[in-house]
């Protein structure tokens, strides 16, 4: 048998191809920290670059370097409030009237000076009904807001907020808000630049240019932003990149040159890219690449406290899930323990509440614990011992090997634990699921809420009476008073005990069950410095630096 | 010629309109809303969503202004895509699809063709064995499997190139491309065998070899051309789906192609970025395959006249 070299050719053309490639080995991560360009992965593509017209937590991550609301995020503890454009705040007495002074240096992308009447241009953008904002409840928090929003109040001076001279804004909300300068720190309160705004809007149909949704302000060039960098490129699927914004008022403060953020969607395509040295930073991971990185690599993972719970929730109009036993037993008989430890394996704390403990501000009550026997107990006083007679109930959940892992975990544990046999798991995709749980056509259903700002209302709210985050049927008047009480409580601490009470109803009638409050797991290059674990992990990059080790 | 081209490109002009036509019912019956969000959007607002883009009025309303839009090619905004319109998104994510398709079509040829020939001309010898299981082995990996592998090794260990990503295209085509190939170039050489061995038992490649030919001379000037035949009429398809992109390629080396932007308008209801991509997809089938029935009839006329007569 003869052998022939012509097999041999496409081989001996790659690794010419690769010698020739390799020449230059220095890795793209060590050029970038040379460069001072932070490469960022980012979950999936932005759908704009419009603080009115997104809610992801990817799309927020670059709105944060290209815009500053009034006040902005703390480096090192995001329980603690920035000064942003505004260098100070008060508000009245009873928190329902508060005051944002600007700086004077405070300047958009352009050269242009930020105003208080660019925020409550912006604001009425995003309150107008025709702007179409999927996330404008976020400013519901003033006065009037949810009222113009749906359109049953035209008159916007009528909405709570005004600028009342050049360096001074006042905002007036529905009812005492202690916390909002924690709120205006979302990407929803962010001012936009109106000239570019009503330029762009421009039409010949006779709409309002302010509310135009497709119009060429968000494209590079034309993009005006406040905060410390602005657009430099959009390549859809492939980055956003955007550099310093020299007028920015804190320029000075600015280390990175660029920062590029990749949309990588799949989590073992990101931690591939970490490993070949071409981003810093992963957006998530493999879960069932923790462990590895844990024994072989612990300096670049990653696992900070997240301000996010993951729960079930029953949906109360569907028997028997009606039944308060029957949905206290299924909630008694899960072990979180054992789903944190063998299945998300992220570090993940298990949840025996909604809200999860806010260091130094609010520890939720404990109630929902583990305890088969009186889980078997509860579910004989609700009809149903050892399970029989329990008619079958769907569990619901998107796509993704995860939900479907801890669904069956749970499903066992239902059986192991209660005899419940006729458990179906149901799997959809995203957005059928979306809308099977908005219009509460589920029995039981997997979901997940990650913080907007840290309080714990930020998760209690979702379950006054017709929130539109509701969607469990459950309503209760006492929770839902205690939730005004807690908003007219005389001190901070009065406020945490209102709200601990409230929660604890809301954890003895269990509309939904709570599994484990978050962890963020992520790889980080050890020369990223200031990117200190925060609970809602919204970094301000302008303090951001790289520094080879 | 002429009026086999005509006539292919009439029955095309069909086919894509009636692809786009059930498309765009089957994602109007599609369950689940395109604007709906984790955190629940008000009804009103909803409900002036789907005003805005006039999915408030009748179905068949809503299905003529599509085509209208496609008769002057202005599919108008993407509703995943707040910035970019439909036309935009294409045309920024065709030339990568391009690009690694052509990549992949190249290697596939470099690689299925001499592996195809050398298996043919040593047949039943153990070169012809090796190289056929080989090939066997590059059908049946499926390119999720080769593709990381290959980042694997020569991205990531051997450090020949990288990983994944678009970030400098002048090296970012050659792991995509060289997936690809493998995974066609199987498919190609053995087509290539299959059509040189029958190509080699011809009477006139008897006849060369009687003159006194030499062996390659009888291989590459005589038999090659006739044994490349089920080669092209496997590459109209080939090139289709090679160029058109591909959700598991761009996944796997992440790259800005036009198959991420298919899948992603099926998950998100995006219908006037779907309607665009299936065009794209569609008019790209069609047009590679009309190619290569036009290249099919230049290799070998009796195909022409067949046509013809199947015409008539």
């Amino acid at each position: 048998m003869r052998c022939s070299y012509t097999s041999f050719v496409p081989i001996i053309f790659l690794a010419l191809c690769g010698c020739l490639v390799s020449c230059n080995k220095e890795s793209r991560v060590d050029w970038a920290i040379r460069n001072k360009i932070l490469l960022l992965g980012n979950g999936s593509e932005p759908k704009a670059l419009d603080p009115h017209l997104v809610s992801s937590v990817g799309d927020s991550n670059i709105l944060r370097s290209l815009f500053e609301g009034l006040v902005t995020y703390h480096p090192t503890d995001d329980s603690q409030n920035a000064p942003g454009v505004a260098e100070r705040w008060e508000s009245n007495e009873d928190y329902t009237v508060w005051t944002f002074y600007f700086r004077d240096n405070a300047k958009w992308s352009n050269g242009d000076p930020v105003t208080p009447r660019d925020f409550v241009y912006a604001y009425r953008r995003i309150l107008s009904p025709d702007m179409l904002s999927p996330y404008a409840s976020m400013l519901y928090f003033l006065k009037n807001g949810k009222q113009f929003n749906e359109g049953t109040l035209t008159d916007f001076s009528q909405v709570g907020v005004k600028a009342l001279d050049d360096r001074t804004l006042e905002c007036t909300l529905e009812q005492p808000t202690a916390f909002f300068p924690q709120v205006v720190k979302h990407t929803t309160w962010y001012p936009v630049h109106p000239a570019t705004i009503e330029a762009f809007g421009k039409n010949d149909d006779g709409l309002d240019p302010m509310t135009m949704q497709f119009t060429l302000w968000q494209r590079p060039g034309n993009h005006v932003g406040n905060g410390a960098f602005k657009l430099k490129s959009w390549v859809i699927n492939k980055s956003v990149v955007v550099e310093p914004n020299p007028n920015y008022w804190d320029a000075d403060q600015v280390k990175l040159k660029e920062i590029r953020f990749y949309p990588i969607p799949s989590e073992f395509s990101e931690e591939r890219a970490y490993r070949d040295g071409q981003v810093h930073y992963t957006y998530t991971m493999p879960p069932n690449m923790i462990d590895w990185y844990r024994k072989n690599d612990p300096k670049h993972l990653r696992l900070d406290p997240y301000l996010g719970v993951y729960y079930y929730k029953f949906n109360l109009n569907k028997p028997p899930l009606d039944n308060p036993k029957l949905r206290k037993a299924l909630a008694l008989a899960i072990d979180r323990q054992k789903i944190v430890e063998n299945v998300t394996l992220g570090g993940q704390e298990p949840a025996y509440a909604l809200s999860p403990p806010i260091k130094g501000l609010y520890q939720p009550p404990k109630i929902v614990e583990y305890d088969p026997d009186k889980a078997r107990q509860l579910m004989a006083e609700a009809g149903y011992p050892n399970g029989e007679g329990l008619p079958r109930l769907e569990l619901l959940f998107n796509t993704q090997d995860t939900h479907r892992a801890i669904a069956e975990t749970i499903q066992d544990m239902w059986k192991k634990e209660l005899g419940v046999t006729n458990i179906g798991l149901l799997n959809q995709e995203w957005k059928v699921y979306q809308s099977t749980l908005h219009e509460m056509k589920y029995e039981i259903a997997r979901h997940a809420w990650i913080g907007d700002y840290v309080d714990p209302t930020t998760f209690l709210d979702m379950f006054r009476t017709g929130d539109s985050n509701n969607e469990t049927g459950w309503s209760s008047p006492e929770y839902d008073q205690l939730l005004k009480d807690a908003a007219l409580a005389p001190t901070a601490e009065a406020r945490v005990q209102i709200l601990q009470e409230a929660e604890k109803i809301l954890l003895t009638e269990l509309p939904i069950i709570p599994l484990y409050w978050y962890t963020r797991t992520t790889l980080v290059h050890p020369a990223m410095q200031h990117w200190e674990p925060l609970l809602l992990d919204n970094h301000p990059y302008k303090y951001v630096d790289l520094i080879a080790n | 010629m002429g009026r086999f081209i005509i006539s292919r490109t009439l029955q095309a002009i069909v086919v894509l309109f009636s692809i786009l036509t059930i498309t765009f019912f089957l994602t109007r019956m599609a369950p689940g809303n395109p604007f709906q969000e984790d955190k629940a959007i008000p009804p009103h607002i909803l409900a002036k969503m789907d005003a805005y883009w006039g999915r408030d009025q009748p179905v068949m309303i809503q299905y003529f202004k599509q085509m209208g839009n496609f008769l002057r090619w202005d599919l108008g905004p993407s509703f995943g895509n707040k910035g970019f319109t439909v036309n935009e998104v294409i045309a920024m994510a065709f030339p990568v699809s391009f690009m690694i398709g052509c990549a992949g079509l190249v290697f596939a040829l470099v690689i299925g063709i001499p592996i195809g020939v050398l298996s043919a001309v040593k047949r039943n010898t153990g070169t012809d064995y090796s190289l056929m299981s080989l090939a066997l082995i590059g059908i049946c990996l499926p390119t999720f499997v080769i593709g990381p592998l290959l980042s694997i090794l020569l991205g990531i260990k051997l450090n020949w190139f990288p990983a994944l990503g678009w970030e400098n295209p002048k090296v970012n085509w050659i792991l995509p491309g060289l997936t690809l190939g493998l995974f066609y170039g199987a498919y190609f050489a053995r087509l290539t065998r299959a059509g040189m061995l029958e190509t080699l038992s011809q009477d006139y490649i008897r006849t060369a070899r009687s003159k006194g030919l030499s062996e390659t001379r009888v291989v590459l000037m005589h038999a090659l051309k006739g044994g490349l035949v089920p080669v092209v009429g496997f590459i109209g398809p080939a090139v289709a789906a090679l160029i058109g992109g591909s959700f598991v390629m761009e996944t796997v080396f992440q790259l800005p192609g036009l198959g991420t932007h298919f899948i992603r308008a099926v998950t998100n209801r995006d219908t006037p970025l779907l309607l665009g991509s299936v065009f794209t997809f569609g008019a790209l089938i069609l047009l590679t395959n009309l190619l290569s029935d036009i290249l099919l009839a230049w290799l070998d006329p009796r195909q022409q006249k067949s046509s013809s007569r199947a015409e008539a």
